[in-house]
């Protein structure tokens, strides 16, 4: 599904990435794993096409489709999906309307109001969030792990191909995080290719990953399965290089 | 940063770049060519408009007017940062006590020109009037020609926090000692901000005596 | 609907006025004191107001333009026709309307565009029923609401009372000519403890009468009364008039409340300077909501005088300004007693090399006591051909206020643009929703029909605003 060769990415003058490969198969869920600052959620960020990052090599293609070209719009409607590690705030923005309007843009359809709710209802109550939140203003004065429960909201409304997690983990407590866990689960179940970018193995209790990869200075140092989170876990990020 | 002291004796070694401003009024253009901290005597500028001018890009600076007004004594501060060309920050610290029957204006602007990209300006003007008859005029104005930008500015005018006084005075502290403790607060943060300690540490004895 | 025919066919009885026989009545271009006491002679006035008219003329003379502001150099005085205009000798048709123009009623979906547009006036015919039944709730409770030359005619005491109380005619160039020309505009008188259910809107009044581009409004609210008056319009309403100059004085006594909305998008070839004040007197709230599209120039400063002790006043002020226009737009509050409060909100947006420009004044006078002020200024810059200015001021004299003011400007961030893109909105869609956020603190305030007029016209306004 998501084939990325070579690729380099730099910020500033600042080399980020310097030649990653790899390889994502429809239904995955893949592990990616590093320390702070070794580039994991530039590379989430470059293939969701940030116009903060300059791309200086290499090739994405998604579903055998080249979409270096594309903007982030195009992007999203291949249905590509970033859950933000900082999600803006949109102002003044009801989340009712939002999810409405961008629901609409995804599938064309103008559910009205009513038919609307209904749909969010049941996400609202996987998600364990409550209905109030729909009169909130978009990611407004909400708490760290409301606004991850916020992105994975938007992602149940889009029902995307591909997601990329970026640290959905942070800042969660357990109970939070069950109940994101089950929203990945719910949708991998059905066949939904992920992404999941973490620091910390927590999540990894909940989740059936199938590949892992750790990341160290931009470049992808180890590939494996699960019992390379246990290695890392024993031995630290050291013990990969 | 570099820091540099605006007072009387810097205007007597720079009379080149004193002007005349279209008002008339004594003009100050100081070009800043590298990342400097400004610290500004004001009562000793009292009248004399200062422009930063940004002509060269990616400079960053720091401008720090502080002061203490007693008696009659009056103020009057005329600042603006300049920005012509792109990358170039700037943030302007005015904070000042009025005591007794003092007195103080403050114009301050932000411009930002068409040719002015990726811009940062700020401009925070907090005056405590604490003189039963004290007054201020404060006048911070933005003018933006170009979008890229970031630009804000805050002002305050009050008196020192009652709740806050009280609480200190339940501590021990007299009237005028739990005033001079909310003062000392008022101006710290932008004390530390002050890269050169020396010139930090002159300004702490002068205002912090100047206000007992 | 039998009451409805009653009261179309005592119009011009409740409503209009009577004009004078045997008067001039010949279309005179320019302003002279022979036009000033023509305009008063039709009118069929009283004495005092002829005089006051006259003297307001010699302060609009001897009075020099504004020094600061918007460049007003483009008013010809000597080209307006200041009271009877030269009847058209072809009656305007949809056909002659501009196709943007045009356009624009088609996606707002406004019906009966037409009569809207060309009338000037927004006479809702459609919306007879609710005025008919609207008459007879405000007849019961003792409320005059009525045009300005109607209350001169039928309520002289009341009128003479508080006209021209919070406006002086010499006040500024522009109330000066106001106060020489005025004809039209609202009268509103607001008996004491009545509270008014149901918005009043200008065009409630049905005076026939094209908008008048000297309209003069008096709104008097009586001790513990309440309403709220809506004028203007958010679709675009054409007016062959270059120069509006209105004064809108409001008078809030004691325990009083009462709020000011007016929406206003006057085509681009309009000056449009008017002078609102409130004097708001003890515990008495005043609330200015203003939305300010549209026009060439676009001049106003809505202000409360909070002279009465506990008094509060607000201003809540959007602005857009597209291409070719200037929005000088802001607030005054003058604080003349104690434990006053005010607040200012201005949100303005400026695309296409609009000119947007927040003015504002806070007074506070060595005699009021505790007084507060917030002020927050905001301003969306669309893109790098528009400007942005805020020339706030601060005059405190006494040392127990507690005064703060922020202002920011830029464009939309675009970590806010990346992040909604990713969700599928293009870009322009991406603005439209920031832009929609960015004005919703004030939208939320207008009735409803109004908040969805003005979310429809901005999104439109912002369409090929975007590369």
């Amino acid at each position: 599904m998501l084939k990325i060769k070579d690729l380099k990415v730099s910020i500033e003058n600042k080399n980020i990435l310097n030649g990653i490969d790899l390889s994502i198969s429809k239904g995955d869920m893949l592990v990616l794993m590093g320390q702070n600052g070794s580039g994991k959620s530039t590379l989430s960020q470059v293939i969701m096409g940030s116009p903060f990052y300059k791309v200086d090599g290499g090739t994405i293609d998604f579903n055998d489709k080249n979409i270096m070209e594309m903007d982030v719009t195009e992007r999203a409607k291949e249905g590509i999906f970033l859950s933000f590690q900082y999600p803006s705030e949109i102002e003044g923005v009801s989340v009712s309307s939002y999810l409405r309007l961008i629901y609409s843009k995804k599938t064309g359809q103008n559910l009205s109001p009513i038919k609307f709710r209904k749909l969010v209802k049941e996400y609202l109550d996987v998600l364990k969030m409550d209905e109030e939140f729909l009169k909130r203003h978009l990611n407004e004065g909400f708490s760290g792990g409301e606004k991850k429960r916020m992105e994975m909201l938007q992602m149940l409304v889009l029902s995307p191909e591909f997601v990329m997690l970026d640290e959905v983990d942070s800042g969660l407590d357990v109970d939070a995080l069950k109940v994101v866990a089950d929203a990945v689960n719910y949708l991998h179940e059905k066949g939904v290719t992920f992404l999941v970018i973490t620091h910390y193995s927590r999540i990894l209790n909940y989740l059936k990953p199938n590949k892992v990869v750790v990341m160290s200075a931009g470049k992808i140092i180890k590939e494996g399965g699960t019992n390379l989170v246990e290695e890392i876990e024993k031995t630290g990020y050291a013990g990969t290089a | 940063m570099i820091c540099v002291l605006i007072n009387k004796s810097y205007l007597n070694l720079n009379t080149s770049i004193l002007g005349v401003n279209a008002e008339g009024k004594s003009l100050l253009s100081i070009e800043v060519l590298e990342d400097t901290q400004f610290l500004i005597d004001l009562e000793e500028l009292s009248g004399i408009s200062i422009d930063f001018l940004f002509n060269i890009p990616k400079v960053n600076s720091h401008v720090v007017g502080l002061y203490s007004l007693k008696d009659k004594q009056k103020l009057d501060t005329i600042i603006r940062s300049v920005h012509n060309v792109s990358d170039t920050s700037c943030l302007i610290d005015i904070k000042g006590v009025l005591n007794d029957d003092s007195y103080s204006y403050h114009s301050g602007e932000i411009f930002i020109g068409k040719e002015a990209f990726n811009t940062e300006s700020y401009l925070n003007d907090h005056v405590l009037l604490l003189g039963a008859k004290s007054k201020t005029i404060s006048m911070p104005n933005l003018r933006i020609h170009n979008n890229a930008v970031k630009a804000s500015h805050g002002a305050s005018i009050g008196s020192l926090n009652s709740e806050k006084l009280y609480y200190l005075q339940s501590r021990g502290f007299n009237k005028k000692e739990a005033m001079d403790i909310l003062v000392t607060g008022f101006f710290e943060s932008t004390f530390n901000a002050i890269t050169d300690q020396n010139m930090a540490n002159s300004l702490r004895h002068k205002l912090l005596t100047a206000c007992i | 609907m039998q009451e409805l025919h009653n009261i179309r066919d005592n119009f011009n009885n409740l409503y209009g006025f009577s004009v004078a026989e045997g008067v001039d009545k010949k279309p005179v271009k320019g302003i002279n004191e022979d036009v000033v006491r023509q305009i008063s002679a039709i009118k069929n006035e009283p004495e005092w107001m002829l005089n006051f008219r006259l003297k307001a003329y010699e302060f609009f003379v001897n009075k020099p333009m504004p020094t600061w502001g918007a460049d007003l150099s483009g008013i010809n005085f000597d080209e307006i026709y200041y009271y009877i205009k030269p009847e058209s000798g072809k009656k305007k048709s949809w056909d002659d309307v501009p196709e943007d123009i045009k356009n624009t009623f088609n996606r707002l979906g406004i019906p009966e565009a037409e009569r809207k547009f060309l009338s000037g006036v927004e006479a809702q015919f459609d919306s007879e029923a609710v005025y008919g039944s609207l008459l007879k709730e405000i007849d019961e409770q003792g409320i005059i609401f009525t045009s300005t030359d109607n209350a001169l005619k039928n309520y002289p005491e009341l009128f003479k009372k508080y006209f021209s109380t919070i406006v002086d005619s010499a006040d500024n160039k522009f109330s000066a000519l106001n106060s020489a020309v005025w004809s039209g505009g609202s009268f509103l008188y607001v008996p004491k403890g009545v509270t008014v259910k149901r918005p009043l809107q200008a065009y409630f009044r049905m005076n026939a009468q094209k908008m008048g581009q000297f309209e003069r409004t008096l709104i008097i609210m009586d001790e513990g009364s309440q309403a709220h008056y809506i004028e203007g319009c958010t679709a675009p309403t054409y007016s062959d008039d270059m120069l509006h100059a209105a004064v809108v004085e409001v008078i809030v006594k004691k325990d009083a409340r009462f709020r000011y909305t007016t929406i206003q998008n006057w085509s681009d070839n309009v000056y449009n300077l008017v002078t609102k004040r409130a004097y708001v007197e003890e515990n008495g709230i005043m609330e200015w909501i203003d939305g300010n599209l549209g026009s060439k120039v676009n001049m106003k400063y809505p202000s409360c005088v909070l002279a009465g002790e506990n008094s509060k006043g607000e201003v809540l002020s959007i602005a857009y300004a597209n291409k070719n226009q200037i929005q000088d737009a802001g607030a005054k509050m003058i604080h003349l007693a104690s434990n006053t409060s005010s607040k200012i909100v201005s949100k303005s947006i400026s695309a296409n090399g609009g000119d947007a420009t927040y003015r504002g004044l806070i007074q506070v006078v060595p005699t009021a006591e505790n007084v507060k002020t917030r002020v927050e200024c905001d301003a969306l810059i669309l893109d790098e051909k528009s400007i942005s200015n805020t020339f706030p001021v601060m005059k405190i004299n006494n040392n127990t206020a507690v005064i703060e003011h922020e202002a920011s400007a830029g464009k939309i961030s675009e970590e806010k643009m990346f992040y909604l893109q990713s969700r599928g909105l293009n870009e322009e869609e991406a603005m439209g929703l920031v832009v929609s956020g960015f004005i919703e603190p004030i939208v939320r305030e207008l009735p409803l029909e109004y908040a969805v007029e003005l979310n429809r016209l901005i999104e439109l306004e912002m369409e090929g605003s975007v590369g």
